[in-house]
């Protein structure tokens, strides 16, 4: 019945003792100050951390050892997240490590490994993902960037959008069209672009959080070597669903959550309606966040035994996303009705000016947490996948 | 394959509490179905052998529960299987042992209610007498004497001392109760089980576990309720297609699992909990009923839109499903009830 009773010879109570006093005492305080504020956190911020991580070992906690990781199993992967969340730590950036990192080990060529992993261990490499296209989002497969070989190179046009980070990465890992006979998922190739390539040009997507995290990025005729293509012309679409299922727990989402209920508690404090206006709202919130906690280590449980349906890990990324909106949504009211129309400060010459209190951070998160339920799989997608498996069909 | 409801305390109880559970059912009489369960030793399930109980654990009263919420019958199973021994249990008085002795020989058969509005009036010898209106009492089930919590005293009132109802009631999932206006009814002072701060604090605790039992009966009628919807959109045919087709109905069903789901793995967590510290948290029972509050009367109103007009028949499995979800909502403390339980202590401090 409790999702921690597999025997195990790993002491997670001692480990958990040693990255909390890894936490302590190696995070800087400025950068733990940025987190505690939910401040926009930006690629020199994360980068500074995986600096730090990296040096003790602790580049890459979902990786192998043999690529540099930890060998950590998901239970020790938890324990980490959640400390690194109690004690205010930055997440890791996930483009590298999460995302692009697992699908170069697994399709990529000793020279690719040579080449990109030891830059996305050490934070030296900036990735970004160059999947979505103005009409190709949760149907991915539709997507239209074409790639057409020319000897030993590729020449890549097309236009992607909602990338984030493209501003500030090194590396685009980039899905495209490299042919349109069969069924369409099959014409994709997946090849890794460097943002500093002739002919590709970012622009900022400026959004309703005033924070700059997407860009449209247009390529023109981009000359991409063959020996960046990761996995084999037309096997794109398999590298996305690897990463797709291997991502399919991610603690991080769950612990920061229980964070961000501290600290949205904390702001009702001040409201002018006092406390209990929020009490049954809150109450409920701490209720899901137990519960999303919970569903986590089930499912961890699961994924050790190699049962987790994908139903579960669906069930938790929707719960999840709704309910982060649903906790920031709280501090929204109790701070929205000074803070809606003193959102962003104006200097004297009329430029927008940046604000990084702690009050107006939770408007800004309220507004980039509808990103929640649309990024990584609509909250629609996860409800398809989970009623295949209700149904039965 | 099509969703079942796992359940949390898998076995050969919770496969027989199922399977009596339907038959019950089916075969319309809820008396007799008690007069099974007491057979059975259920409402002695808690009691510890050397006190003449079954020695059963909180699982098994859990597998129990479970099994009988999938086909609700209506047994007062939290009151008189979880409720009334646990209270006797804690009271801890030479009376209170006395009656727990009595009922797991069958002597006696109990029904418990929280009457606080009662009038009671101490006498010379020890004895109390009351007035008012005792309100909720069984009045379809055979029972023998009434727990009675009323202020910081507990009572055992035999059933013939109470007056004829002045007003029996049906409930939205078909129980029924009877109110009986007390004028000047007089308890020896054998009635009196406990008094004062050993009587609260027994309450407290017996209520613990009510309310604990009701929110794992919650949890399992949403369970069920969500195999009915399930079925009945697999099979229901408009417009030439099953109405499970239709995205708009699936999610809706999904968004009924993610809660199943959810107040799933809280409960087991907190069932998890208490076997290994030996006592239910009062705070976390408390927060779990409020949760599970919220997601009852959602499934509710969700089953009951998505069967459509079928959805509004008395009948229906669903139908049956739904009206045991609203009712469970009030019983053992509805939302207010809980929040002024956690008022006392601040959200952020517990996570």
């Amino acid at each position: 019945m409790t999702t921690e009773s597999r025997s195990t010879d790993i002491d997670y109570e001692a480990f958990r003792l040693e990255v909390e006093a890894f936490a302590q005492s190696q995070c800087p305080a400025d950068l733990r100050e940025r987190v505690r504020s939910n401040a926009k956190m930006c690629r020199e911020d994360y980068a500074a951390w995986q600096r730090i991580l990296n040096a003790r070992g602790w580049a890459a906690p979902g990786w192998p050892v043999a690529f540099g990781g930890t060998g950590w199993d998901m239970r020790q992967r938890y324990l980490f997240e959640l400390v690194m969340a109690e004690r205010d730590c930055p997440p890791q950036y996930h483009h590298g490590l999460g995302h692009i990192g697992p699908v170069l080990l697994h399709f990529g060529t000793p020279e690719q490994h040579a080449r990109f992993i030891p830059g996305i261990l050490d934070g030296s490499d900036w990735w970004c993902q160059g999947y979505s296209e103005p009409g190709a989002g949760s149907d991915l497969a539709a997507l239209k960037t074409r790639a057409l070989r020319e000897g030993d190179e590729y020449v890549v046009t097309g236009q992607k959008i909602w990338t984030s980070h493209a501003h500030e990465a090194d590396w685009m890992y980039t899905l495209v069209r490299t042919s349109s006979e069969g069924r369409k998922q099959e014409g994709i190739t997946l090849l890794l672009i460097p943002l500093n390539s002739p002919g590709i040009r970012i622009q900022p997507i400026r959004t309703i959080d005033a924070w700059h995290h997407v860009n449209e990025v247009f390529l023109d005729e981009v000359r991409v070597p063959v020996a960046n293509r990761l996995g084999e012309e037309g096997g794109g679409w398999k590298c996305a669903k690897f990463l797709l299922d291997r991502e399919r727990l991610a603690p991080a989402i769950v612990v920061r959550l229980e964070r961000l209920l501290q600290q949205v508690a904390a702001q009702v404090q001040g409201s002018p309606h006092g406390t209990s206006a929020f009490a049954e709202r809150l109450l409920l919130a701490e209720a899901e966040v137990r519960a999303a906690r919970e569903l986590l280590l089930s499912a961890i449980d699961d994924e050790m035994n190699g049962r987790l349906r994908a139903s579960k890990s669906s069930a938790l990324k929707l719960h999840c996303s709704e309910l982060a909106q649903r906790i920031i949504g709280i501090a929204f009211d109790a701070l929205g009705p000074r803070r809606a129309a003193r959102f962003v400060p104006l200097a004297e010459d009329g430029a927008l000016q940046v604000a990084e209190d702690d009050q107006s951070n939770m408007i800004h998160n309220y507004l980039f947490y509808r990103s929640r339920t649309i990024a990584g799989g609509t909250s629609e997608v996860q409800k398809n996948v989970i009623a295949r498996e209700l149904f039965g069909a | 394959m099509q969703f079942n409801a796992d359940t949390m305390f898998p076995g050969d109880l919770f496969e027989a509490a199922a399977r009596f559970a339907a038959d019950s059912l089916a075969a319309g009489d809820r008396a007799g179905a008690w007069q099974q369960a007491v057979a059975m030793g259920w409402p002695v399930l808690l009691v510890d052998e050397a006190r003449g109980g079954a020695g059963g654990t909180l699982a098994d009263l859990g597998a129990v529960i479970e099994g009988c919420a999938r086909h609700p019958l209506g047994l007062p199973l939290v009151r008189r299987c979880a409720q009334a021994p646990a209270l006797l249990m804690a009271a801890g008085s030479t009376a209170a042992d006395e009656t727990l002795r009595a009922l797991c020989a069958g002597e006696v058969d109990l029904d418990v209610v929280d009457a606080p509005a009662l009038t009671v009036t101490a006498l010379a010898d020890g004895g109390v007498r009351l007035d008012g209106l005792l309100e909720g009492v069984d009045a379809a089930l055979p029972f023998t004497h009434v727990l009675l919590s009323a202020g910081t005293l507990q009572l055992l009132v035999p059933h013939d001392a109470l007056p004829a109802p002045t007003a029996r009631f049906v409930g939205i999932d078909g129980a029924q109760i009877a109110d009986h206006l007390l004028s000047g009814l007089v308890l020896p002072a054998a009635a009196v089980l406990q008094r004062g701060e050993a009587a609260r604090s027994a309450a407290a605790t017996s209520q613990d576990l009510a309310v604990f039992a009701t929110t794992l009966d919650m949890a399992a009628t949403l369970g069920a309720t969500i195999e009915q919807c399930i079925t009945y959109l697999s099979t229901r045919v408009q417009f030439g297609v099953a109405l499970s087709t239709f995205q708009v109905l699936r999610h809706k069903v999904v968004e009924m699992y993610v809660d199943y789901e959810s107040a799933s793995v809280l409960l087991a967590r907190l069932v998890a909990d208490t076997v290994a510290t030996g006592q239910l948290a009062a705070r976390d029972v408390a927060l779990c009923k409020l949760y599970l509050n919220e997601l009852a009367r959602r499934g509710a109103e969700a089953s009951i839109q998505l069967h459509g007009g079928m959805g509004l028949t008395a009948e229906l499995p669903a139908g049956r499903l739904a009206r045991r979800l609203l009712c469970a909502e009030f019983e053992q403390g509805d939302r207010f009830t809980q929040l002024e339980r956690l008022a006392a202590e601040p959200t952020a401090a517990r996570l």
